[in-house]
């Protein structure tokens, strides 16, 4: 049983240690139980791991030429999924080799697997989501600078594309919303102007 | 329970890249999606005796096809937009396209007015009749 003394002595000693202060401290503290880091807010990667993925972002960067901070983010989404699937691909690598077998059947494996797969499916989803909204981006921005007009810039959402939201395979498209929102953009005195009519098809009539 | 030897992953991530072409590095990462995928069906296929393992087989299999179908249909996308560059565009908009490389000029083409909607809504606005109780009509008619 401790003395009065020497508790009061321990709770003293205690406060010369209450953990880290600094950002730095905390930082480095955290990674103190740090398993497969998948979890961790922001991936962490051995040296080699790093540089190889430095070499994939340049290039990459280089080929996507996000612009803007809609497709900048996008990329980054894309970045950091491609990432976190790398290096769940290199836990899985260094299962198999501790295992000599396959970790897919091996029943010591199977909680970690399981864990593993979670993060790895959340990390796939998050890749081809942000490829296809960089490709969404990218075409709507092609398609401004094709077909919209300075004027029409001022009235026309950056997000929008009239090209496929109103048009499918050079067909209206008879979504309602759609229609009203191309009439609110493009106002009904701009649309003959705009779009001459042609000769109606005989003996069609839809209203 | 057999192990696929490293040496087959390789073949495979020939194989694909072979059937694929990729060009760009992220096509070529798609490539490697298909591959990997491809791996995982193997790994599932030499795995199927393991009875015990049985649930988590129907997972990874269905999984790895999952990756498969859904890595194709990307780099299909991803390969099209691209010889869409090329062959929908001439070559002074070829310029202006190559700052978005993944836009499919497809999918940005001018918009055609056609079909028996718009000459309806042409023969309104010549008669002056287009206005919001016409667009409540033509919800109605459509059952909307």
């Amino acid at each position: 049983m401790a003395t009065a003394a020497q508790v009061l002595a321990n709770q003293a000693n205690a406060q010369l240690s209450t953990g880290p202060k600094t950002d730095e401290g905390k930082a480095r503290s955290s990674r103190n139980n740090l398993n497969h880091g998948l979890a961790a807010g922001v991936l962490i990667l051995s040296p080699e791991e790093q540089a190889r993925f430095c070499e994939f972002e340049a290039n990459l960067r280089a080929e996507c030429k996000p612009e803007g901070i809609l497709e900048c983010e996008a990329f980054q989404q894309f970045l950091d999924a491609a990432a976190r699937i790398g290096k769940i691909r290199s836990i899985v690598a260094g299962m198999t080799e501790q295992c000599k077998d396959d970790p897919l059947v091996q029943p010591e494996t199977e909680t970690k697997y399981r864990q593993i797969n979670r993060y790895r499916a959340a990390a796939e989803m998050a890749v081809y989501r942000a490829v296809k909204t960089l490709r969404e981006l990218q075409t709507a921005r092609l398609f401004r600078a094709f077909h919209v007009t300075p004027e029409e810039r001022e009235v026309i959402p950056p997000l929008v594309n009239p090209g496929e939201k109103f048009w499918c395979g050079g067909e209206m498209r008879y979504g309602r919303n759609d229609r009203e929102l191309f009439y609110r953009i493009y106002g009904a005195e701009t649309l003959t102007s705009r779009f001459p009519p042609r000769e109606p098809a005989s003996g069609v009539h839809v209203f | 329970m057999p192990l696929l030897p490293p040496s087959r992953f390789a073949e495979l991530h020939t194989d694909i890249g072979a059937a694929t072409q990729p060009v760009t590095e992220l096509e070529r990462w798609f490539a490697g999606e298909i591959a990997y995928a491809a791996w995982e069906l193997e790994s599932v296929r030499v795995n199927r005796s393991a009875s015990a393992a049985e649930p988590r087989l129907h997972d990874a299999c269905t999984r790895a096809a999952r990756n498969w179908n859904r890595a194709r249909n990307e780099l299909t996308r991803l390969q099209t937009a691209r010889i869409n560059h090329v062959v929908r565009l001439t070559p002074s908009r070829q310029r202006t396209a190559a700052v978005v490389p993944l836009a499919d000029p497809a999918r940005a083409r001018a918009p055609k007015l056609a079909g028996p909607m718009y000459e309806h809504v042409c023969d309104l606005i010549k008669a002056g009749k287009f206005d919001d109780e016409i667009m409540k009509t033509i919800a109605e008619q459509e059952g909307r």
